[in-house]
């Protein structure tokens, strides 16, 4: 049976010890610590975890959230999400971008320990094999891929803005961004906090060369594709692309030396290049 | 066009001179062609000629002391707010193929840079030659100079020459390769062609001071994407 609930034992961490069994023949519960990380991995502050019907803490800055008395013998729901999201649907609910579940059934006494990986659900996965192929290869740049808008397109390179029928004009933040706003992107703060239902990007600029893009998959890791050429995970130093304003930009006669800023893609994608 | 080279009416002098070394690397080494260019638009036709291996060197032999000496190895200065002519060839590149920005090919500041990479686009590799992209063009060519900087640009007309009076002129010590042939603008949509074309443009000197600085650019309406030069590979002995 669960000692929580409306009874003097609801609070969590207060757990009478078995000499006060003449309240309770036998406390049947189990310590718990929920430990919450990013998809990469790191653990992730100020989320809010609820074993069900029992008990709703958010994560310290170490990512773990402790219960010191969870129900034994009985299967819990245990939620993770980002507080920001709005409310925690009932159990059974649908469960939007940035939560995750787990069920876990423990025993009496156990000092159990639960890690749980937020996703980011609406952002696209990495697959390079998918890019990497004729035609879209030839046909896509790093516009395209920001926009995770493969197929469909003539040889060459989708322009911000010119899916919308404003494309850019002057190689400048405000009017690249521009142009992608036109398309759909939505300017995001920074650094940008993940997003329900929507996906990062961020612009770069080589000044009077280029511009370029950057998305962030599912794995955690940025990635890009210039140009005609592979989509890649990797910078220009060939390390994964943890950070694109850290990130080793500088491929030689093209140096990305300007960021821009970021945005959000709506999780479907957006249309880009000729309307 | 009202514009001219940056060269001035020197253009005809270097022009010239630059089909006396192709002459050279074509069989007939101290031959200069029958006729003197009369305007810059006059020499896309030759320029397309020589690109596709059919132009016919004359033989009119050169006199002494001639055209060889005009080759001009220094960059000319650019006035303020003044306009140039360039020559631009629509080849994409390796840097080309990588920018985000639409293709638009290589510029020549120099019309003997040009006739020199339209002898070097005729040399067709062997077939068997590695595919660059699963695009359609059949294999690498090589056409896009190969300069440290600007100046370095320049000089090297000088090493061409030195290097073909020596006989041992090599494309690659002095072009990086193509990696295909772009479409008329303004038409992206359309395939990769397979034909070399040169054509004029217009070009302020703010912009050229700019690609002269950094070797690639991006500018015009559409904005292209443009090249100037390309930095020689790095060898590692």
């Amino acid at each position: 049976m669960s000692n929580f609930g409306r009874s003097a034992f609801s609070l969590p961490g207060v757990v009478r010890p078995p000499s006060h069994a003449k309240v309770h023949a036998t406390l049947k519960t189990a310590k718990l610590t929920v430990t919450v990380t990013d998809p990469c991995g790191k653990p992730l502050a100020a989320v809010e975890v609820e074993v069900t019907g029992v008990a709703i803490q958010n994560t310290a800055a170490d990512g773990t959230a402790k219960f010191n008395a969870v129900p034994a013998g009985q299967v819990l729901n245990i939620k993770a999400r980002k507080t920001d999201y709005g409310p925690v649907p009932p159990a059974g609910g649908t469960f939007t971008p940035g939560e995750t579940v787990d069920s876990e059934t423990f025993t009496v006494g156990q000092n159990a320990a639960v890690t749980m990986k937020l996703t980011f659900k609406g952002n696209p996965p990495y697959e390079p094999s998918r890019w990497n192929k004729a035609p879209v290869i030839g046909s896509t740049n790093c516009y395209a891929y920001a926009a995770n808008d493969p197929d469909g397109h003539p040889p060459g390179k989708p322009q911000p803005g010119q899916h919308c029928g404003s494309p850019w004009t002057t190689l400048s933040c405000a009017e690249v961004s521009r142009a992608a706003q036109c398309d759909g992107f939505i300017p995001a703060p920074s650094p940008p906090p993940p997003k329900p239902g929507y996906y990062p990007v961020a612009l770069v600029l080589a000044p009077g060369a280029d511009y370029h893009w950057y998305r962030l998959d599912d794995n955690c890791f940025w990635s890009h594709k210039p140009g005609n050429t592979d989509a890649r995970n990797v910078d220009a130093a060939g390390s994964p692309v943890t950070n694109p304003e850290t990130a080793n930009r500088n491929y030689g006669a093209l140096n990305y030396t300007v960021f821009c800023g970021y945005f959000y893609v709506p999780a479907a994608g957006i249309r880009t290049g000729l309307p | 066009m009202t514009a001219s080279f940056t060269l001035g009416p020197a253009w005809v002098d270097q022009y010239v001179s630059s089909l006396v070394l192709l002459h050279a690397l074509l069989g007939q080494p101290g031959t200069a062609p029958s006729s003197r260019p009369a305007s810059p638009e006059s020499i896309i036709k030759t320029l397309q000629e020589i690109a596709l291996d059919r132009y016919k060197p004359g033989d009119q032999s050169l006199q002494p002391g001639g055209q060889r000496a005009a080759l001009i190895v220094e960059p000319p200065p650019l006035a303020p707010s003044e306009t140039y002519l360039v020559i631009v060839l629509n080849a994409s590149t390796d840097i080309g193929d990588f920018a985000s920005v639409e293709n638009g090919g290589i510029v020549f500041e120099d019309p003997a840079w040009a006739v020199l990479a339209a002898h070097s686009i005729a040399q067709v590799p062997r077939k068997d030659a590695p595919f660059a992209f699963d695009l359609p063009y059949p294999w690498r060519r090589l056409g896009v100079p190969l300069a440290t900087d600007n100046a370095d640009l320049w000089h090297r007309l000088g090493g061409i020459r030195q290097a073909v009076d020596d006989g041992k002129f090599s494309m690659r010590d002095f072009f990086g390769a193509v990696t295909g042939f772009l479409p008329p603008p303004p038409r992206p949509e359309l395939k990769l062609t397979q034909q070399p074309e040169f054509r004029l443009m217009e070009v302020s000197s703010e912009l050229l001071a700019a690609l002269r600085a950094q070797g690639v650019q991006s500018f015009g309406r559409p904005i292209r994407f443009y090249e100037l030069f390309q930095h020689p590979p790095v060898l590692h002995h």
